[in-house]
């Protein structure tokens, strides 16, 4: 995963004396870390933080049947329908930012600004909040409660990640080199020839890394559904935190724990496609890097 | 390596699932299977005429939605281990759907009554746009309130007191927290009253009165300052931890009522009506033995009394 | 329409003010984590860098949401008391200092390895090598994505409303739930999102002139 041959040149083979020097910093700062550590262990311990019924009750089989499981799915579901909403959102924004149309570049440079400067929270509350004050999902389109708060917490997920995957896709297009597309056009292809055959193919390449770091992102931030009260799986585990406020703590650990064996393993597929696709493009991996860079919001 | 780490995953998630058989919940509800659940066991029967609009509106569409906390015990809590929401207002939620459809089903497509999470914040928001027919959640029918919302009740009276952590002897009233911090939710009225009552005391606000208890334990702020009603519901979860102040700081009056938008006068008449007939027939007091009384609150020695104000 | 626009104006500015120092001290906060999980990255001993890597993939992993909830909630369990905003700094230095650390990694790679041969041919050290060579030129290649983690920072900086820090979008959210009938819908929401898109072009701006700068330098 990592490039050693990049970085290894920055040092020689340790020798004996830098080999020890290393070996003791190590040891110094493995015996610092684990001093902090046991502290920290050791006064969790007086507020019997480890205690076995704090941690059996929160993971008690009816509640994970009745809480965990329904907001991991609240979560899942929010996060795939986000994912495709943001996807398609991308793809047509994205594409709006390399047209030849001025109108439509401009329009989706507004799109990807605007949307790339408001905090994700308000996006998913103002619409929600503005809706409620007319009533609109729910007295012409009939929604109900649950309805009514995947809607708001999906759309503002579609919409501001949809504004990230069309940076990503515009820059993606643009790491090519202009020479690939030139070619195109001096074989007479017109421009949506050019991009569909020639650009995007490579394009794609160039971004998928980049993409699935995204929707990693994505899921996490289908946490903030905390703020239409959508219950996902961090609401869940604070709920549970009420029910057993011995284990408030204890459950927002679990919660984070699933989050990262989620998001863990999304980022794994990333490593993997990255490692799959790489070198089939005529990009320099510097633009690709760039390319990733775009993502990490 | 993918492969392993989905592997790693999936054991570890099996491992926690295999650990979780014997919490308090499971232990909790083989006790409680034989037991009667409090639904039943109310005497309230369906009104013999319903009123047109707001309320045959409700009944037509075969279910009353009722925002309500989820996060305070005694009052509206949901119990992660049955889905169950618990407490004062949820009961008066089922004494009101008696009253419309003569039944109560919270399970399944066809229930009659749902549930939906409110929080200080966003209970007004909820009452307007229509998300839920009523708010039962703790709401004080302040009378700055009353040209907003319709109120019917109040079905309970409190008032706002102090809790501090059970070691703290420093504080004893509420002009003791001159300089303390004191932590009350966001949205909550009860920021209000404590600056008029104390503006010495340095209010801090959560996101509920869970974090905020929360945090009192944890030492991050000096006191929790609401509804006594409110505050003792966490005294019984920690009775080692937290200290209630006595009754005699009160220094609110805090009438709970049932809100629903402006102008549904017919609705509201209805409801008190409701209140006042679970108080004759003595499904107020099971109610209450249910909640308050099962913690050992002693019953209030007045009952609330339905205001029937003229509309604004 | 505009009733109380005054009060209005106040909350909003409070909020903003408070949004700004929040992102910028933790920004400082993450600029520096991130300079030394970049070093760690590339250290020598294989400690440190599974240390980084450790540090890395928690925070990328886990919701910036579950992070602050954990640090507000766990820390005084460990007799680690503060005030709410000093756990608002350190969930989000920590939270970002991550990503910062990921980007200047990347843009350590991506500087030719020439320039590090050339640094260890004239016999600067590893510390030395890093310090006046890789780094300084690390730097200038990764202003543009820098920014781009210091814009994610100003919409992250929202939630720490969750602990109890009265930013802008707390104060939106008050101004509009508490107050129905004394603030009106719309300008609140349009007062918010100037405000965030004002502090936006503002940061685009300086991140714009940093990359020209550093560029007429090289």
């Amino acid at each position: 995963m990592s490039r050693p041959q990049e970085s290894t040149v920055l040092f020689d083979a340790l020798g004996p004396r830098g080999r020890m020097r290393t070996r003791w910093a190590s040891i110094i700062s493995i015996i610092v870390l684990a001093a902090i550590a046991a502290f920290a262990v050791w006064k969790l311990a007086a507020e019997s933080f480890f205690e076995q019924s704090r941690w059996i009750n929160p993971l008690d089989a009816l509640i994970v049947e009745t809480t965990w499981i329904p907001d991991l799915l609240n979560t899942l579901t929010a996060f795939a329908l986000g994912s495709v909403g943001a996807l398609l959102l991308g793809v047509v924004v994205g594409f709006g930012r390399v047209s030849k149309n001025p109108v439509v570049r401009f329009l989706s440079m507004i799109y990807v600004q605007f949307f790339r400067a408001i905090p994700l929270l308000l996006l998913i509350w103002i619409p929600f909040t503005i809706d409620g004050a007319f009533g609109f999902t729910t007295d012409t389109l009939g929604f109900d409660v649950e309805g009514r708060r995947l809607t708001f917490l999906v759309v503002g997920l579609a919409v501001y990640n949809g504004a990230v995957l069309a940076e990503i896709m515009r820059s993606g297009i643009n790491a090519l080199p202009p020479g690939q597309a030139m070619a195109g056009y001096a074989v007479g292809l017109r421009h949506g020839q050019v991009m569909r055959i020639i650009v995007l193919p490579q394009a794609m390449r160039n971004m998928l890394p980049a993409v699935l770091a995204q929707l990693v992102i994505l899921l996490k931030d289908t946490a903030l559904g905390y703020v239409i009260t959508y219950p996902e799986l961090l609401h869940g585990a604070q709920n549970i935190g009420r029910d057993y406020a011995q284990s408030f703590l204890q459950a927002l650990l679990i919660a984070a724990f699933i989050y990262f064996v989620l998001a863990y393993a999304l980022s794994k597929v990333v490593v993997l496609v990255e490692r799959r696709i790489s070198r089939k493009t005529a990009s320099s991996s510097k633009a690709v890097r760039h390319v990733e860079a775009v993502a990490s919001e | 390596m993918f492969r392993r780490s989905v592997i790693a995953g999936i054991a570890v998630a099996t491992m926690a699932l295999a650990a979780a058989c014997s919490g308090e919940a499971s232990k909790e509800q083989e006790k409680e299977e034989d037991v009667q659940e409090s639904v039943g066991d109310y005497a309230m029967e369906q009104a013999a005429e319903l009123p047109a609009g707001f309320i045959q509106d409700i009944k037509d569409k075969g279910v009353l939605v009722v925002g309500s906390k989820f996060d305070q015990p005694l009052i509206g809590q949901r119990d992660t281990a049955t889905g169950k929401i618990e407490g004062f207002d949820a009961e008066m939620a089922r004494l009101l759907t008696l009253r419309i459809f003569g039944t109560v089903d919270e399970e399944g497509d066809d229930a009659n009554l749902k549930f939906v999470e409110t929080t200080s914040e966003n209970r007004e928001t909820y009452v307007n746009d229509g998300t839920v027919d009523v708010v039962i959640a703790s709401y004080s029918m302040y009378p700055e309130r009353l040209p907003n919302f319709d109120f019917a009740g109040p079905y309970f009276d409190t008032g706002q007191n102090v809790m501090v952590a059970a070691d703290n002897t420093d504080v004893q009233s509420v002009a003791d927290l001159a300089g303390k911090q004191v932590c009350i939710a966001e949205g909550s009225g009860s920021i209000e009253n404590m600056q008029e009552e104390n503006p010495d005391a340095e209010v801090t606000t959560l996101a509920d009165y869970a974090a905020c208890a929360e945090a009192l334990a944890n030492g991050q702020t000096d006191a929790v300052s609401t509804d006594e009603t409110i505050l003792y519901g966490f005294t019984v979860d920690r009775p080692d931890a937290f200290r209630v102040l006595d009754s005699s700081n009160i220094f609110t009056e805090e009438p709970y009522g049932i809100a629903m938008p402006l102008g549904e006068t017919d609705a509201r008449m209805f409801i008190n009506d409701m209140i006042d007939e679970a108080l004759a027939n003595g499904d107020w007091e099971k109610a209450f033995n249910l909640t308050f009384g099962a913690a050992g609150m002693p019953m209030p020695e007045t009952l609330p009394e339905p205001n029937r104000y003229e509309p604004f | 329409m505009f009733d109380n626009f005054d009060l209005m104006v106040a909350a909003l500015w409070d909020g903003l003010f408070t949004t700004i120092w929040v992102t910028l001290a933790s920004f400082a906060i993450a600029l520096v984590i991130g300079a030394i999980l970049a070093v760690m990255h590339v250290s020598p001993a294989p400690p440190a860098r599974w240390a980084a890597n450790a540090y890395t993939q928690t925070f990328r992993n886990v919701p910036l949401l579950a992070v602050l909830f954990i640090l507000f909630f766990g820390f005084p369990k460990i007799g680690i008391s503060a005030e709410n905003w000093v756990w608002a700094l350190v969930g989000l230095g920590t939270y970002t200092g991550a990503f910062v650390g990921e980007t200047l990694r990347s843009g350590i790679n991506s500087i030719p390895l020439g320039q590090a041969e050339a640094a260890r041919s004239i016999g600067l050290t590893f510390g030395q090598s890093l310090s006046s060579v890789i780094l300084p030129q690390a730097f200038r290649s990764v202003i543009a994505p820098i920014g781009t983690l210091l814009t994610a920072l100003v919409k992250n900086s929202a939630l720490v409303l969750a602990i109890g820090v009265p930013e802008l979008s707390a104060q939106a959210q008050r101004l509009i739930n508490d107050n129905r009938d004394r603030f009106d819908l719309w300008a609140v929401i349009i007062g918010v999102l100037i405000s965030y898109l004002i502090v936006n072009l503002i940061i685009s701006y300086f991140v714009r002139l940093a990359e020209k700068r550093a560029v007429f330098v090289r």
